[in-house]
């Protein structure tokens, strides 16, 4: 269990990353733009340069870690890929004959496509889950949906109380004999974990009154809230805000005009570079995509030059 | 005027309206007062503060009212009252509505409606006046007890209110921390002008800056007046609240014991350390203090077996993380109360858990009895060797009455065959098992045996899940800081229940912050540090070594008598100087 | 002592949200259809999200009060770390259990809040992914579900055994209805006889596990849950 605890502790860490210093705004907005556009884009280039970059992106953000992911998402993209023809009999090009059914070369790259791009989103949410803090998750809600913006900061704050509460009361319970060990059948394991969990709700619960006393004590329920804003929404955020709904916008517009188009009946083809379209959608796609990268970069160089002038 | 103006107060719970909860109340509180009210538990103290903030008021029958600045307080609007009166509850943890320091700092603002500006600015000066900056972006979970309390301090300050009451503030958190705290309490009185209304068990550190003493008894107000005036008035009372007043002045009646004519002076009454000291100093000024008759040193039985023994024991949590238990050594005789002190964090509950099995040492011996601790099976350590009463009493509660609590430890079949027949014939008329009954009369619960275990008090819950726990008649009892929260009155009988135990052969290991309970109830006392023990003695000679480290009573006197740590001690030794 | 009246009513904003859905949701699917096949999981995303709104709006418009939601906050945090009181029994999940008997107690909105809410924390606190709106939607509509049925008193602390059968039933569907389609939508190209089955087959199995587990925990529960509850609500005249 401490062990685990840690682990969620280091994800919460707070990253050397120049993007997450920008207003969660900003911040949602160019995730939402990446998960969204990622799955909207079934075409082999566009869903290459979204793992791609994902992948540089996570890199960037918690290193060496980054390869147990990846190897995770590995395993689902070949399991994906070769299934999906199993299932798929798209195409006139056979590679070979399953079970009496046709396994397609056009299927694959389809499955392939698929796969890809689940592996780009879950590699774009690990990134997300890195920048996107409670603080800014809640933040965000704050703004539409104040009351449940606020029971989840409040859940937030019970949750490691009372996990710790819980095994305050196992402990408690088992330094009286009065809980199982391991060796203890598995109905008695439910039993004493149900026992364990009536204390718990007993105890909170008094808890919870407590809290809503201090709740109304500082005025809650008394008239007109606002919320507390951490964070600010400058210019340096309005101008990224605009750069990042240009090249969506190009992006999409050239989406439109079928830059993204792939056919898999009955022969596989696809846009390539070259055809104006694809070019400009895959060039604005790839540099949206990259900005949280450049930005860092950015940072960097202006850091090396600041020291030097010293 | 006064600020807030208390007349003619009375008020019963709408389920006992013949018990008056408060009983004709009256106090006046200027502008500014600290004000110290006192009393056992169950005399009102906190029923009354619950009136003077109207959120907080429970049912019931009321009358007489309560002015703020003039204006009766129902009169005046939730919000208004919400800024203008502050209000620190007893438990750090559950005050804290949002997982965010800087949140916490906010809620208050947020509640009452302030833009933007006025929030920065607000939230910004009372980070700096309590100096969180350092953990303003941290999650409040990874603050400590005084860091929480301090925080709910700072964000009702935040909000500007021109009083401040406090509901025993310091009774969760450790000396050092507590006394940290009412210090900013202190700071804020003298330097804001806020008015203070405070309630708490240790009145060592409030008692002497405190304008105004109020003392309840029963609902009543017994007294009110300046504290020295206050301690003279419970002494010619002979009144049980006497015994709640800080050292120096015990001691200071205590010696003069109204023969002298000082006790007419109110000057002389000492109230602080400082002014013990003094007073002693010019009451002996020129005598030679008799020498202490050097009492037989007590060798220790070396070839009885102690009760528990730890030998070179190392722990730490994970391989990356540091040691917490650093070649920890003791040991435990037998049918002895043995008391652990120590800071926060050195290990002492860690020892406690390894002891328990609850964390596994990686290197170093343990023994119960005797025996290695991993040789005994959990159903037989558990049952009739070993027991620990938790810190928090609570959780050991799973039942709906203390009865059932006490049943549950006979085994689910005894347990379901007693429910049965409560159920049946009600809870009169089905006689308790012997063993529940003896126990029960022990830990003095008999009359408790209905009550919903959590609408008990802090002392006798403390007190059931004792009964709990000595249900599996332990020879080895260990205690978590037991008298957390409690008072006065509550740890003398503790005390009591555990000077029995004993004497029936019961060993006591336990771990305290509470010096002046170990002073006077250990057997021995042994100083965690830095993962280890490093001294273990009598009480009277381990506190009469330690100079910061000890009972008030040793502090006063130190420079005059040796190894005198309690305020008996410090009496005798004065008559008998007096007298000779 | 003002408190909220019973089971809060479904108000204004409700009502509002509904006629947003309604045409809101045949916009969605007209759109997806026109973007091709492919867009199932999008176009789905979107109707419930569209779905949840009414909910949400409803607890934001009753515009709760403290106890109400300390509690509500208390008890979703139970739900989400109920987990750890099994800590010998790695793979019982008992989440569900606990929202089956929050909603039995606080009613159907209140049901729904918890389910959904006990699941965006544990994405928060675990990683979000493309299954959140998913696992938040099956949750919540869970909690509504069982808050509905204990409402026509067919979910009801007298009928222990009854509670626990319906809870199983409960969480087995749904979780298989919702969080195996979306599994189905996100990694399968093809909807077909085939991979329908192989989807939902390879997903019933955790999805018993699951259910059994909450419905073992409303088994054993149930009725001291009840009690604390009821205790609390006499104690502090709630009458939520």
């Amino acid at each position: 269990m401490v062990s685990k605890q840690s682990e969620i502790k280091t994800m919460r860490e707070i990253y050397k990353d120049e993007f997450s210093t920008y207003n969660p705004v900003t911040n949602i907005v160019f995730f939402l733009g990446a998960i969204i556009l990622g799955m909207f884009f079934i075409h082999p280039v566009f869903v290459g340069v979204s793992i791609i970059v994902g992948v540089i992106y996570l890199f960037t953000l918690i290193k060496k870690r980054a390869f147990k992911e990846l190897l995770l998402m590995l395993v689902m993209f070949i399991v994906l890929a070769a299934i999906n023809p199993v299932f798929n009999r798209m195409g006139a090009t056979v590679l070979f004959w399953l079970f009496g059914k046709p396994y397609t070369f056009e299927a694959l790259i389809y499955g392939m496509t698929l796969g890809g791009m689940a592996v780009a989103i879950l590699c774009w949410f690990a990134c997300y889950n890195c920048i996107m803090t409670s603080d800014k998750f809640i933040y965000i809600f704050g703004r539409i949906i104040p009351s449940v913006s606020l029971i989840l900061s409040m859940i937030l704050r019970l949750i490691p109380n009372l996990s710790r509460k819980t095994k305050q009361i196992s402990s408690a319970r088992s330094c009286i004999g009065m809980a199982g060990s391991a060796s203890s059948s598995r109905m008695e394991k439910i039993r004493n974990g149900t026992l364990v969990l009536s204390t718990l709700t007993s105890w909170a619960l008094e808890g919870g009154i407590i809290m809503a006393d201090s709740m109304r004590s500082r005025g809650y329920g008394t008239g007109k809230r606002t919320t507390f804003a951490k964070y600010r929404f400058d210019k340096r955020n309005w101008v990224l805000l605009i750069i990042m709904v240009i090249l969506i916008g190009i992006t999409i517009f050239c989406a439109v005009k079928g830059s993204t188009k792939a056919e898999y009946v009955p022969y596989f083809t696809m846009t390539w570079f070259g055809e104006f379209y694809m070019t400009l959608g895959i060039v604005c796609y790839g540099i949206f995509l990259l900005i949280p990268v450049l930005l860092t970069i950015k940072e960097t160089i202006k850091w090396r030059i600041f020291r030097s002038k010293i | 005027m006064a600020h807030i103006q208390i007349k003619d107060l009375t008020f019963a719970y709408p389920t006992n309206e013949d018990r008056l909860v408060l009983d004709h109340v009256s106090v006046d509180i200027p502008q500014g007062q600290y004000v110290t009210l006192c009393g056992k538990s169950g005399s009102g103290k906190s029923t009354l503060l619950n009136q003077l903030k109207t959120v907080l008021t429970p049912n019931g029958k009321r009358s007489g009212e309560i002015l703020l600045d003039g204006v009766p307080l129902d009169q005046v609007d939730l919000r208004t009252q919400a800024a203008l009166i502050g209000y620190v509850m007893q438990d750090p943890d559950s005050q804290i509505v949002t997982d965010k320091v800087w949140h916490e700092l906010a809620f208050g603002l947020e509640n009452l409606g302030f833009d933007q500006r006025t929030m920065r600015t607000r939230v910004a000066e009372m980070a700096s006046y309590f100096g969180i900056q350092g953990w303003f972006h941290k999650d409040v979970d990874e603050l400590s007890g005084g860091q929480k309390q301090l925080l709910n301090l700072a964000s009702i300050m935040a909000m500007q209110p021109s009083v401040l009451i406090l509901d025993e503030p310091t009774s969760q958190l450790d000396p050092i921390a507590a006394s940290d705290f009412l210090n900013t309490v202190r700071k804020i009185n003298l330097e804001l002008g806020t008015t203070i209304i405070i309630t708490e068990h240790r009145l060592e550190d409030i008692f002497h800056a405190s304008d105004k003493v109020v003392v309840m008894e029963k609902g009543r107000v017994i007294v009110q007046d300046s504290p020295k005036a206050v301690g003279k008035y419970l002494k010619e009372q002979s009144s049980e609240m006497f015994a709640a007043m800080p050292a120096p002045v015990r001691i200071y009646y205590g010696v003069t014991k109204g023969k002298d004519a000082d006790t007419e002076d109110l000057s002389k009454v000492p109230l602080t350390v400082r002014e013990g000291r003094t007073w002693l100093s010019e009451l002996f000024d020129g005598k030679k203090i008799l020498p202490e008759k050097e009492t037989k040193e007590q060798e220790p039985d070396t070839k009885e077996t102690p009760a528990i023994k730890l030998k070179d024991v190392w722990f730490k949590y994970d391989r990356d993380l540091p040691d917490i238990l650093k070649g920890t050594t003791v040991d435990v005789p037998k049918g002895k109360i043995f008391a652990l002190v120590g800071g926060n964090g050195t290990g002492k509950s860690t020892t406690l858990k390894a002891i328990c099995r609850i964390v596994k040492p990686y290197r170093g011996k343990l023994l119960i009895d005797g025996k290695k601790l991993d040789s005994y099976k959990s159903a037989d350590l558990f049952r009739g060797k070993l027991a620990m009463l938790p810190q928090d009493p609570k959780s050991l509660f799973v039942k709906t009455i203390v009865r059932e609590e006490l049943e549950e430890m006979l085994g689910v079949k005894e347990a379901a065959k007693y429910e049965k027949a409560v159920e049946l014939n009600g809870s009169e008329n089905v006689p308790l098992d012997p063993k529940i009954e003896r126990i029960a009369k022990e830990c003095d619960i008999l009359h408790l045996l209905t009550t919903h275990p959590f609408d008990l008090s802090g002392g006798e819950q403390q007190r059931t899940a004792l009964a709990k726990v000595l249900l599996t008649e332990p020879e080895i009892l260990l205690l978590d800081e037991p008298t957390k929260g409690i008072d006065n009155f509550f740890k003398l009988q503790f005390a009591s229940i555990l000077k029995r135990l004993t004497d029936n052969g019961v060993t006591i290991l336990m771990v305290s912050h509470d010096v002046e309970f170990c002073a006077r109830y250990a057997d021995l006392v042994g100083m965690f540090f830095d993962g280890d023990i490093i001294t273990t003695n009598t009480p009277d000679k381990f506190f009469g070594q330690n100079s910061f480290y000890t009972t008030a009573a040793n502090r006063m006197s130190r420079h005059l008598f040796k190894n005198a740590i309690t305020d008996e001690d410090v009496i005798r030794r004065c008559l008998e100087n007096l007298n000779a | 002592m003002e408190s909220k009246p019973a089971k809060k009513k479904l108000n204004k904003a409700f009502w509002i949200s509904i006629i947003v859905m309604a045409v809101c949701i045949p916009a969605t699917v007209a759109i997806s259809y026109l973007l091709g096949d492919r867009k199932l999981y999008i176009a789905s995303v979107i109707i419930m999200i569209f779905a949840m709104v009414p909910f949400f709006a409803n607890f934001e418009g009753s515009k709760p009060d403290a106890r109400y939601l300390a509690i509500l906050a208390v008890l979703t945090a139970i739900a989400v770390i109920s987990r750890i009181a099994f800590i010998w029994l790695p793979s019982f999940k008992p989440m569900a259990g606990i929202i089956v008997m929050i909603a039995m107690a606080f009613g159907p909105q209140a049901g729904f809040m918890s389910g959904a809410l006990s699941m965006i924390i544990s994405n928060i606190i675990f990683g979000q992914g493309p299954w959140t709106p998913w696992q938040m939607f099956c949750y919540g509509l869970i909690g509504f579900i069982a808050g509905l049925l204990a409402g026509g008193r067919i979910l009801s602390e007298k009928h222990v055994i009854r509670t626990s059968i319906i809870t199983f039933i409960l969480v087995t569907v749904l979780s298989s209805a919702i969080l195996d389609t979306s599994s189905l939508f996100l990694m399968i190209s093809s909807i077909n006889a085939g991979s329908i089955i192989t989807v939902y087959t390879a997903g019933i199995f955790l999805n018993m596990m699951n259910a059994l587990a909450s419905s073992l925990c409303v088994f054993l529960l149930l009725k001291p849950f009840m009690a604390i509850l009821n205790r609390l609500k006499i104690k502090y005249g709630m009458k939520y």
